[in-house]
């Protein structure tokens, strides 16, 4: 017994000691490092806050209109750089009568705005400031007197924030207050400023994003810095759409097959949600009551207008496709 | 302990996991547990080598003796030379029963049929000496191999157990803070297991070792009584 109890220590010995020695830890698991998915999650309402900053913008830009008049030109140069709010030296660099010549420049910069949008939007207020006491008083002075300082400011609005400048001058204001200004530079700008001031401007937006500098310049106008990002509406958003037009729509009572008709709507929508003109109805229905449930649907969205929606993307739902049927409203664009 | 102090442990836990590790930072009853197991293998491991010792042994005389018994030697003189030694297995029935035969003539014993009966008792008696010899301890193999997975899952239970206390005292169910008392309440049963297995294979093995050993001695003692019987009916 002796044997087999020391051969028995012994041979346990060995093996805790060879436990302890060669198997001292657990090798730790090679895991790959998984990339990071950076997520940001960002509420409707930043949105909707910084444009109604923008907005905030357009009133101050009037109000420093009248106080900046002594010197149109200077200012007229700075603003370019701020609309931009990428080429500071750019613009120290530019002579006053060099920016024609420059204003070219800025476009290349333009592509930029998807990065600028979010960060541009504060810089609107100031840049309109200066930028409107050229709108805004040069109007006499542009026309008449000198021809070359006319065109000069021109260019920049173009390009840049043709959005903000001409915008801020004439798209919201014509609607709402004067298009007078907006007559009044025509002539001396050229073609685009008349397409943006007037009521076209929707539309022509609508036609052909990709196009010039008129479109953006309408586009951009009304908030100043409606940007070239692609421009998606989420589902909430096309929700809240929906929840606006619903308390309104009352489709004709106790209609036979009525459940059935779903009238299509396509209707333009102004910077500040409300309907441009009447809205079309795409589509028609054999169904007798398809007509009154299609006036009711053309009712409910001429009454609850206007609509609240995110100005920055207003490119995505200046024009609105809603299918109205008895069971439910279908928002898209 | 404070919950801040066992997650700072856990976490710097990982680097130091080895079987030693396991072993200390292991609850008491958990290391109790352990030490049995350890002991109660340590034990196992020593019936085993004895045990195969002794079997081969007892084997290897048993051919021996009856290489030498059927070689035609005389009783008489087999008898000399193996009465003044310790002997064994068949050589221990072949002594025994001898010494019986010898003893009942010195005496000038009357009855054959006496005399059988009492060679096979003798014959009996020193088999069943010889079979406890073959299987003694091989009990405890038994029970070690049925209860050791018990009594290492008794431990494992206890430091999962305790685990979940500390996991429940921190606030935390990282893994990392999880990990190692499971792994330690885990290790319990792996020597449970550890213990318990070679033991249920060893107490099977000599199981039917012994069995065949015993059956080979009955079979040799029966022989024996028949020469022996013989002999009494021509001495007559």
């Amino acid at each position: 017994m002796k044997i087999g109890l020391a051969t028995s220590v012994i041979g346990h010995a060995l093996v805790v000691a060879w436990g302890v020695i060669s198997l001292p830890s657990a090798d730790p698991f090679q895991t790959d490092p998984v990339e990071a998915l950076p997520v940001d999650i960002v509420s409707i309402e930043e949105f909707s806050k910084l444009t109604k900053g923008v907005k905030t913008g357009d009133e101050e830009v009037k109000a420093s209109a009248a106080e900046q008049t002594p010197e149109p030109k200077e200012t007229e140069i700075e603003t370019p750089g701020r609309g931009e709010t990428i080429k500071p030296s750019e613009v120290e660099a530019r002579p006053s009568r060099e920016i024609a010549a420059l204003a070219p420049a800025p476009p290349p910069a333009e592509p930029e705005p998807e990065a600028e949008k979010v960060e541009a939007a504060p810089p609107p207020e100031p840049a309109p400031r200066q930028a409107e006491p050229a709108v805004a008083e040069p109007e006499p002075e542009v026309a008449k007197p000198d021809p070359d300082l006319a065109k000069a400011p021109a260019p920049r609005k173009r390009p840049k924030p043709p959005k903000k400048v001409q915008v801020a001058s004439a798209n919201p204001k014509p609607e709402r207050k004067a298009k007078k200004r907006s007559d009044n530079k025509k002539p001396p700008d050229k073609d685009r400023p008349e397409f943006d001031s007037e009521q076209v401007s929707a539309l022509l937006n609508k036609v052909d994003p990709a196009s010039g500098g008129a479109r953006q310049s309408t586009d951009a106008a009304s908030q100043g810095r409606a940007s070239g990002r692609d421009q998606i509406m989420t589902q909430s958003e096309l929700d809240a759409l929906r929840a606006q037009i619903i308390p309104c729509f009352s489709p004709p009572v106790g209609a036979a097959g009525a459940e059935d008709i779903v009238v299509a709507l396509l209707m333009s929508l102004d910077e500040d949600g409300s309907v441009i003109g009447r809205p079309r109805i795409v589509n028609s229905g054999t169904n007798p009551y398809f007509r009154p449930t299609a006036d009711a649907a053309v009712r409910a969205v001429l009454r609850c207008a206007p609509y609240r929606l995110p100005e920055e993307k207003y490119a995505a739902w200046n024009e609105v496709k809603v299918n109205f049927g008895l069971r439910d409203i279908v928002v898209g664009y | 302990m404070n919950p801040v102090d066992v997650a700072q442990a856990a976490l710097e836990a990982p680097p130091g996991i080895s079987l030693l590790t396991l072993f200390l930072q292991a609850h008491i009853v958990v290391k109790l547990v352990m030490i049995g197991l350890t002991l109660a293998s340590i034990w196992c491991w020593a019936i085993i080598v004895d045990k195969v010792l002794l079997y081969g042994r007892t084997r290897r005389q048993m051919d021996q003796f009856e290489h030498v018994f059927w070689s035609g030697q005389s009783l008489e003189e087999l008898y000399k030379n193996l009465s003044h030694r310790p002997t064994q297995s068949m050589s221990a029935l072949f002594v025994a029963a001898m010494r019986e035969w010898k003893r009942s003539f010195e005496s000038g014993a009357r009855s054959p049929i006496g005399l059988q009966m009492r060679i096979e008792k003798v014959l009996d008696v020193t088999i069943a000496r010889e079979v406890d010899r073959l299987e003694r301890r091989l009990l405890f193999l038994g029970t070690v191999g049925s209860s050791a997975p018990f009594i290492g899952l008794f431990g494992t239970v206890w430091g999962i157990m305790t685990s979940f206390q500390a996991i429940a005292a921190s606030k935390n169910t990282s893994l990392a803070v999880v990990a190692p008392g499971i792994a330690e309440a885990l290790f319990a049963t792996a020597m449970g297991l550890l213990a318990a297995i070679p033991a249920v294979i060893a107490y099977n093995k000599f199981s039917s070792e012994v069995s065949k050993q015993t059956l080979r001695l009955e079979g040799f003692a029966d022989e024996f009584a028949a020469i022996l019987s013989r002999q009494l009916d021509e001495k007559r």
